[in-house]
């Protein structure tokens, strides 16, 4: 195993637990004591390892909710069955709920899938770009007649997510309880998945739940909506005559929560 | 504080610390006696929220390093030119006295492996390091500092010693050095080389950093855990460095196992005691 490629490729199919370490053993010197396998060991622990611990620290609650020994096994699951592709370890964490709701050994575990999926969009609020939200006085100088035409810019650390489980909650109850307490008991399955807003506050992440028809308007606002389709979206979850008026104080909590980053006048 | 310049030519910072989300308080809240701090520049690398907000209120009051993991300067896939742009940007922003990363590989096929992986010292492999060493330069346009690493397989595709081959990259890519003491300690126990030959086979003034760390005995090798205090054969040859080096800019890195703020201190003032005497012995 001569040349840098060669050596490189030989090693890291040895990281990745592709081969063994018979392949490389020739190209590493030995000197006196400790044999040239054990010397390799110490580096495909330590890639396991390093990114063990990225997941307990991206995933802390869904640990909690697994289990120690069955969040290891998930782990090294998907460790084993992943590559990550970015310079920033951060990241690679991030197909972990997909890696876990599609797995026969844990997919049938709503509350845990729920959990991976939540823990996930948390860290995405919490470094998600930065962008100056607008206040309610911005929108004075609106003329009542452009109001139908008014596209909204969602703040990108806002994210939305449907969950079947209330794990929300029980992350909020168990985050900070240390490692003896009785946990409460996990979440149920909720008859309908029920839709949560999670976003970057003043002081850290936040969440809450939001109604089916302020997801809907939600959604339609991330897609470029202009208000006059707001509230149809709106409407079609309730009364049409007070549409308007539930859109325009669903639109102000979200302008007082910080989730508009701006708006457009129509062309 | 008044900054003198190094042999280097990079200003000596003084005593410095890593900077871990853990002591953002410690560091923020007060006036901790610490001269300069390094950032690792992959904890940075994101599109905003606290990190970068912390980040750019430290840089307001003290000097700041970037320290990077995955430039995989040694690697054989292309450099990463797009990590190196975020690397860039960052830099833009916070403004750093220096940028440094690890004479290493950690990337291959497109696979990051996030581990400082050793590499054969020879005349190939310093051809293509310094190559890639000037095209990273370029792109940033500033000279950068390379960190020897702590290794625990030494590969038979060696021709010379890692110190020969941090001599020579130095000065064909015209690059500058951050000696990482406790590495340079930890891979002479793993290798059974002299450290001091190390030392002296390192050009004087190309070291513009001193790392120190502590780390895990396990008796037949030793892992650079950077989860204990500085071992005290460390603060030795940190003392035996400075005589050949000079006043460098020299800082603790704790990754695991984190103390108290205040024990960090106390052990940079340590540092602080062995530097000062050293110095004074040298000059008297």
């Amino acid at each position: 195993m001569s040349g840098l490629a060669p050596l490189q490729a030989g090693f890291s199919a040895y990281l990745l637990d592709e081969t063994d370490a018979t392949p490389l053993l020739p190209a590493v010197r030995v000197p006196d004591g400790i044999n040239a396998a054990a010397r390799l060991d110490v580096y495909r622990n330590a890639y396991v390892e390093r990114l063990h611990d990225v997941l307990r620290t991206d995933y802390p609650v869904l640990g909690r909710l697994m289990g120690e020994e069955r969040f290891a096994a998930l782990a090294y699951a998907y460790i084993a069955a992943s590559r990550s592709a970015s310079p920033t370890i951060r990241w690679f964490g991030g197909g972990l709920p997909a890696f876990l709701a599609a797995q026969p050994r844990w997919r049938d575990d709503g509350a845990a899938c729920a959990m991976a999926a939540f823990e996930w969009s948390i860290g995405l609020a919490f470094d998600a770009a930065d962008a100056p939200a607008i206040c309610a006085a911005d929108l004075s100088a609106v003329s009542v007649d452009a109001w139908p035409a008014l596209r909204f810019r969602l703040h990108p650390a806002l994210r939305m997510i449907a969950l079947p489980h209330a794990v929300p909650d029980w992350w909020l109850a168990v985050r900070d309880l240390d490692e003896a307490a009785v946990l409460p008991p996990v979440p149920p399955l909720e008859d309908a998945a029920r839709h949560w807003a999670i976003w970057r506050g003043q002081s850290g992440v936040r969440f809450r739940m939001v109604d089916p028809d302020e997801a809907a308007m939600l959604r339609a606002a991330g897609q470029g909506e202009d208000f006059a389709g707001l509230c149809a979206v709106v409407a079609e979850h309730g009364n049409i005559e007070a549409a308007p008026a539930r859109a325009a104080g669903l639109l102000r909590l979200w302008i007082d929560s910080g989730w508009i980053a701006g708006f457009d006048q129509g062309r | 504080m008044t900054m003198h310049a190094a042999s280097s030519g990079l200003p000596d910072l003084g005593f410095g610390l890593g900077l871990r989300p853990q002591y953002y308080p410690d560091i923020l809240d007060g006036e901790p006696p610490v001269d300069w701090f390094e950032a690792i520049t992959e904890n940075y690398l994101v599109d905003g929220g606290p990190p970068l907000r912390q980040l750019d209120r430290i840089a307001a009051r003290w000097p700041v390093v970037l320290h990077g993991v995955s430039l995989s300067i040694c690697g054989s896939d292309p450099l990463d030119m797009e990590y190196l742009a975020q690397v860039k940007r960052l830099a833009a922003r916070v403004r750093p006295q220096w940028i440094s990363d690890h004479l290493c590989w950690s990337r291959h096929n497109g696979v990051q492996l996030h581990d400082l992986l050793p590499i054969p010292f020879n005349e190939d492999t310093l051809r293509h390091v310094a190559a890639r060493v000037r095209q990273a330069q370029d792109f940033l346009g500033r000279r950068i500092l390379l960190e020897n690493v702590s290794s625990y397989v030494e590969w038979n595709g060696s021709t010379m010693t890692e110190w020969d081959f941090l001599a020579a990259l130095s000065r064909e890519a015209d690059c500058l050095l951050l000696l990482d003491v406790n590495n340079v300690y930890v891979s002479a126990r793993n290798h059974g080389f002299d450290a001091d030959a190390y030392l002296a086979g390192i050009p004087h003034d190309r070291v513009a950093q001193i790392h120190l760390a502590g780390h895990s005995d396990l008796g037949d090798l030793i892992i650079d855990t950077h989860d204990a205090p500085i071992a005290d054969p460390v603060f030795a040859l940190y003392a035996r460095a400075l005589r050949r080096f000079g006043p460098v800019s020299t800082m603790i890195e704790r990754d695991d196992n984190f103390p108290p703020f205040a024990e960090l201190l106390a052990e940079l003032d340590r540092v602080r005691q062995v530097a000062a005497e050293t110095l004074r012995e040298v000059a008297a």
